[in-house]
């Protein structure tokens, strides 16, 4: 079920009046535990030194990021240790992409870590460690933080989106003020609704804006295989009316060194219910929308997936998989979807996702319930 | 039974076409079509010009065939388009031209970076060119094409451009290309 960010503020008065709901902006803050975890600094190459945080009783997810260190760095984490003190995951892990359920990555500017990214590496409370790495030929210093979701996990859990139009409107007809009327964009949503639907996810309310800023500029977003700084200048401009919500840049185009990218997510995963960072939100073309808008759709879902924390079943060259249990590898995913039929050729998360390829699987399902950004 | 034309025939039918201004928009199954295909699938992967030409022979046909075939995405056909820059040849430099210069924005910036790749300083009238189109962001690929041509002319056409050229983002983008 989707509602318009019209009706929803229409409904919030009504709604708080008869007491049958509270403020969503209340309700975020009850959802949700943040934790400033310090600044840490790196010496050249180095590490920071295990960086303590605290998961409470009742968390179903972690989110924990430290940044900025600058477009041009990577940085991962290295080490997480649980509070047992076991190893929950080390960067070997990463190396050899073993058949490990934990998963995190390398990025510029912000390191994002999310866990669980599996149901079979859940998360307990309790005091976990975690020391991260910056590729950098100079001292790095890094500001922590975690967000954990402390709501339960419902089976029919909602995902607020927040669409900001970047330079549309000349263009293709799209803006704050059309979107709600526009037949198009209203079938993209309800097509991502009923592909993220199929394991429990539901659109909520659905706000609309324009871009604030140098739309012409952004709107055709470029960047190159070192350089993202374009895509994440965009996104840090996101600031959601609420936390707990998925910004989504509709853009007409991301142009990689004269080609042409459809989508492109922070992460993954993204920094979920935190706005203003470089892995905020995340970015998809409009550029297919008239003639294949089922295809937007699907970049769509594809994208906002990545965010809230999941991976490609098969990467491109058919070795690297997700560390989800319950979806298919495919070894020749190099050769695309249709050889890759019966083999998660047909999943949403697929690398090379036909407009078909709209299924999910139930562990998949599972960690996008899970994430601070859903409701 | 039905009469398929054959390929050459299919190419030549697409190329005039393209110079007539018409879209083709039929699916035709070419004999690389299942390899090629693919590499222009990814939704964050762009194909690679070292994956494309390890599949051998007939890649820029299929390209061409696939650029224009109105039943696929729209994005296919501009990833198409680009890969075209790194197969030159007399046939895809008048497809790449047809582009430049066709009602498509997003395939012409596309063509625009195909030409300077393929045809560098080769490229230069009709990347000079686009550097005065209405769209801004074909002006931009156009620089971006000619600063990756090393060549003195280049350098002339895109110091004449920033004298007079009113877009700060396209200005932003020539000064980039210029090295500054």
């Amino acid at each position: 079920m989707r509602l318009t960010a019209l009706l929803s503020l229409l409904a919030l008065p009504l709604l708080a009046a008869c007491g049958d709901k509270e403020d969503p902006l209340e309700e975020d803050e009850e959802a949700l535990e943040t934790e400033d975890l310090g600044s840490h600094s790196t010496t050249s190459d180095e590490l920071t030194g295990d960086i303590a945080f605290t998961v409470p009783e009742g968390a179903s997810s972690a989110a924990i990021y430290c940044g900025p260190y600058g477009d041009s760095k990577l940085a991962t984490a290295w080490t997480i240790t649980d509070p047992d003190g076991n190893t929950f995951y080390t960067n070997e892990f990463h190396e050899s992409y073993a058949e490990t359920p934990m998963r995190v990555g390398n990025h510029d500017d912000y390191m994002p870590v999310l866990i669980p990214v599996s149901p079979d590496a859940d998360l307990s409370p309790g005091t976990w460690n975690i020391d991260v790495w910056v590729a950098s030929s100079s001292s790095v210093s890094v500001d922590c933080s975690a967000v954990y979701r402390v709501a339960e996990v419902s089976s029919d859990a909602v995902v607020d989106l927040e669409l900001v139009f970047v330079g549309l409107s000349d263009t293709y007809g799209l803006s704050a003020e059309t979107a709600e009327d526009d037949e198009t964009l209203q079938g993209v949503l309800d097509k991502v609704d009923e592909i993220w639907g199929g394991i429990g996810l539901e659109l909520g309310t659905v706000t609309y804006k324009d871009f604030a800023g140098d739309a012409d500029t952004y709107s055709v977003v470029d960047i190159t295989a070192d350089d993202a700084s374009e895509f994440n200048d965009l996104l840090a401009t996101a600031s959601p009316d609420r936390p707990r919500s998925l910004t989504v840049f509709m853009v007409e185009e991301i142009n990689q060194e004269g080609s042409t990218v459809v989508g492109k997510s922070a992460g993954p995963p993204g920094i979920p219910t935190v706005g203003g960072t470089s892995k905020s939100g995340m970015v998809a073309t409009v550029l297919d929308m008239a003639e294949e808008p089922n295809y937007t759709a699907l970049i769509i879902a594809h994208e906002g997936a990545h965010f809230l924390g999941l991976f490609h079943t098969s990467e491109k060259d058919g070795e690297r998989h997700d560390p989800l249990s319950d979806t298919p590898e495919c070894t020749s995913a190099a050769e695309g979807p249709s050889a890759c039929s019966g083999k998660g050729g047909e999943n949403v998360m697929f690398w090379a996702p036909l407009t078909s390829s709209t299924e999910l699987s139930s562990d998949q399902g599972w960690v996008l319930r899970r994430n601070p950004a859903v409701q | 039974m039905s009469r398929s034309p054959s390929p050459s025939s299919r190419r030549s039918l697409a190329r005039l076409a393209l110079v007539l201004g018409l879209s083709v928009g039929t699916a035709w199954a070419g004999p690389l079509r299942d390899q090629v295909l693919p590499q222009l699938q990814g939704i964050e992967d762009p194909p690679s010009a070292e994956a494309l030409r390890a599949l051998g022979p007939g890649v820029a046909a299929e390209l061409l065939e696939l650029s224009e075939d109105g039943e696929l995405p729209r994005s296919v056909r501009a990833k198409a388009v680009h890969a075209l820059g790194w197969f030159p040849s007399p046939e895809t430099r008048a497809a790449l031209v047809a582009r430049l210069d066709g009602s498509d924005r997003i395939l012409a910036r596309k063509a625009a970076y195909a030409l300077g790749e393929g045809w560098g300083a080769g490229a230069i009238p009709e990347l000079t060119r686009a550097l005065e189109a209405p769209d801004s962001h074909l002006r931009e690929a156009a620089a971006r094409a000619l600063g990756g041509v090393d060549s003195p002319e280049a350098v002339a056409v895109l110091e004449a451009r920033l004298a007079v050229e009113e877009s700060s983002s396209v200005k932003a983008t020539i000064t980039k290309s210029l090295g500054r």
